[in-house]
């Protein structure tokens, strides 16, 4: 390992490969480079700006669980665990946010301590990485709300979703206790990402490829009868959409089960149920 | 009839039921078994009326003997009847949770043969579910009213939540429209279920003590079943009867204060009979809900009073001014309160500050002074919390003169039901209209049949009594 101090650089953007071990070690690059980066970004949705070079940074466990101590030691595990959450953001600015976060906290001095960083809510630093935070704590409310599973003939239990930021790690703890005896995946096609619960234990799994066998005939009876439900539930006169998009917004309706189309019934003139 | 045409006929009479909640009960997972219950419950749908599904709402049988007015299973409508088998309904609420569709089962009922008969059905499904397939999930029951009390203890143990519907903010009403539920077969099972879930509560409490003053560490002791855990509610039906506002919060309240209820819904009459006693009207009052709901969050979560919401001089709810702002205005000598120093119980009660805003301002004001962009940064309805607040000793409302009447136009906002849906106002007031007066506030105020023998109003738990 050579010792070579290089020159920091002006403004720079660094790379990462999209994790939040990646993430981190960018932030331990920051300090060790003595940089303040413009940017941190993942390399698929990079866009340079005006004169900035570039860093791509190689991801390295050691820093990255170095980065977590420090913070843990500094402010405590409930303030890394809001890094956690606020890192499944897709926003550009998620990187930098929590960067300029954890600068804030390892700089903080030690008299300001009895209180928690978490309810500085009025600081920047903070604010900003709380907005991440809520973010990413309402899309993980939303897959626990909309997840849809169906079952396959080869007995797994299967959901697709496309939330707005990478929650699938968030929500795979509480979908494996409650649902513990029936092995299923929850695959999020916006970050290609699989959550995949065996029966025992749940991993991720990155990747595109996916053959997925059919679902069995049971199961289309049953997203009948899911529909059918759905429909039956809704009052006339009290018909609001405006209320319905709110709460379950259209970017989502086509993986929810009960707004596909019906499937035309014994009896029916048109193919509604 | 095949399960779909079950299912849609025993869904469609159960949406008139309001209470769709899967919250109060904390039920972790266990291996091996199916489903878990958490706090703060969770919505699994919204259907297009924008109401949540988070329960499989069904009734077990539409086949009912009574006759209420309001209702569409009532024995005189012709309409198709069917009835679930419990160990079918009990497969089809594991089929729909092990897909993420349900928190778990809502079961209400018309009653077939009798009170008894039908909850005797609603307990095999509970028990099916509950002992032979392990299931950990939600269920709300509905209490037929007239049930015996030994079948509402077993219902008690086998639940989280279970309700008995009010139907009617007073006795007279009710007799009126549901001539054969008496006020004291509702009454009856709401108090055995409240003073259960006292004393289930109490029971667990001293058995999972973990340690005496004397001896130290005690042996945990195995208890039964917690009695219905998650609480109890009930609900109302609004503007089919002619009882105000002011009766029906101090009705709420009372329910509140001596049954302990978790929550009291209201239902917004919506006409499915054509039936003389019922008022003949086809707006549905929304609006007069929703203010009912806003008064109903202030005495849940703000430490609102109900003599401060309302009182018997203005009976109804003020339409264009909702019940929190209208508070302030009426108590400008309390404020402005200053963000920075107010205690929480003062922020609370400023317009435009929700719970979670006055959270948020006790956290932050620690480490910083809080100003206008500050608070509009912590979730803080600064439009409209601006005239009732001073920021580090400037009054925050800057423009406008601190007089009740010069501040409650800025404060008056029209409930915003959507461009959709027959909401009750879609005529501003003093727009022009091709139709009367009369005729654009109708809905407000549907003609109402008047009541046989009414006598004046009391306004507490006493006119639900029996006399």
């Amino acid at each position: 390992m050579t010792n070579v101090v290089e020159t920091p650089l002006e403004q720079v953007a660094y790379i990462h490969d999209g994790t939040l071990e990646g993430l981190l070690t960018c932030v331990f690059l920051a300090y060790e480079r003595h940089e303040a980066p413009e940017d941190i970004v993942p390399e698929a949705v990079y866009e340079p700006r005006l004169g900035q070079s570039a860093l791509f940074v190689e991801t390295e466990f050691q820093k990255a669980d170095r980065v977590r101590v420090g913070v843990e030691k500094a402010v405590g595990s409930d303030s890394f665990k809001a890094v956690m959450r606020a890192s499944t953001c897709d926003d550009y600015d998620t990187g930098i946010t929590v960067f300029r976060f954890i600068r804030y906290v390892m700089a903080r001095p030690k008299s300001a301590r009895q209180i928690p960083v978490l309810d500085e809510l009025a600081n920047p630093a903070v604010a900003d990485l709380l907005r991440l935070v809520k973010h990413a704590s309402n899309e993980a409310e939303r897959m626990r709300q909309f997840v849809r599973f169906s079952h396959l003939e080869n007995g797994v239990w299967y959901s697709k979703v496309n939330p707005n930021a990478s929650v699938v790690p968030l929500v795979m703890g509480y979908f494996a206790a409650r649902l513990n005896d029936q092995p299923f995946i929850i695959y999020d096609e916006a970050h290609s990402l699989a959550g995949v619960y065996d029966g025992r234990s749940w991993q991720l799994v990155r990747g595109d490829a996916l053959n997925v066998p059919q679902a069995t005939g049971h199961d289309g009876l049953m997203q009948e009868a899911w529909k059918c439900f759905y429909d039956a539930l809704s009052i006339d006169a009290r018909y609001n959409p405006e209320l319905r998009r709110q709460y379950m917004p259209v970017r989502l309706w086509n993986n929810l089960t009960e707004m596909q189309p019906r499937q035309a019934r014994r009896g029916d003139s048109l193919a509604v149920c | 009839m095949d399960l779909l045409e079950k299912l849609e006929v025993l869904a469609d009479a159960a949406k008139y039921d309001v209470a769709c909640t899967s919250s109060g009960s904390d039920r972790g997972a266990v291996r091996g078994k199916l489903g878990a219950t958490q706090v703060s419950g969770c919505c699994h749908s919204f259907t297009a009326d924008g109401r949540c599904i988070c329960l499989l709402k069904v009734l077990m049988t539409n086949i009912c003997v009574y006759d209420c007015a309001y209702c569409s299973s009532r024995c005189s409508n012709e309409i198709t009847r069917a009835a679930f088998k419990p160990r079918e309904l009990a497969d089809l609420t594991i089929e729909f949770y092990r897909r993420n569709y349900i928190e778990g089962l809502f079961l209400s009922s018309g009653v077939i043969r009798n009170p008894d008969y039908t909850t005797e059905l609603m307990i095999e499904c509970f028990r099916i579910l509950r002992e032979e397939y392990g299931f950990r999930g939600y269920i709300h029951a509905k209490t037929v009213p007239g049930t015996s009390p030994e079948l509402i203890d077993r219902v008690g143990r086998l639940v989280d939540r279970m309700s008995v519907n009010l139907e009617f903010p007073s006795r007279e009403s009710l007799s009126l429209l549901a001539p054969q539920k008496s006020s004291h077969s509702i009454l009856a099972p709401m108090r055995q279920i409240a003073e259960s879930i006292a004393e289930s509560k109490e029971t667990r409490a001293l058995a999972k003590r973990k340690d005496t003053f004397y001896q130290g560490k005690i042996q945990h002791v195995a208890t039964s079943n917690p009695f219905a855990p998650a609480g109890q509610s009930t609900q109302m039906i609004v503007g089919a009867s002619p009882e105000s506002d002011y009766q029906i919060l101090n009705l709420s309240a009372a329910l509140y204060r001596s049954l302990s209820l978790k929550r009291v819904f209201f239902s917004a009459y919506t006409p499915v009979n054509d039936d003389a006693r019922l008022p003949k009207t086809d707006a549905v009052q929304l609006n007069r809900e929703h203010r009912l709901y806003q008064a109903d969050w202030l005495m849940r979560f703000y430490q609102f009073d109900v003599s401060e919401i309302i009182d018997e001089s203005a009976p109804f709810l003020d339409p264009l001014v909702d019940p929190k702002a209208n508070w302030a205005l009426n108590h400008l000598d309390l404020f402005p309160v200053e963000v920075n120093k107010a205690p929480y119980e003062m922020l609370l009660r400023v317009p435009g500050i929700g719970v979670k805003g006055a959270q948020s301002i006790v956290r932050a004001r620690k480490t910083a002074v809080l100003r206008e962009r500050e608070l509009r940064k912590l979730g803080v309805a600064y439009k409209r919390a601006r005239y009732f607040i001073t920021c580090n000793g400037a009054y925050a409302g800057d423009g406008v003169a601190f007089t009740r009447e010069t501040i409650r136009p800025h404060l008056a906002s029209p409930i915003n039901g959507g461009r959709h849906g027959r909401r009750a106002d879609h005529v501003l007031p003093n727009q022009l209209s091709l139709f009367g007066e009369d005729e654009v506030f109708a809905s407000r105020a549907p003609a109402m049949p008047s009541l046989p023998a009414k006598e004046p109003a009391r306004p507490l738990l006493e006119t639900w009594e029996v006399a």
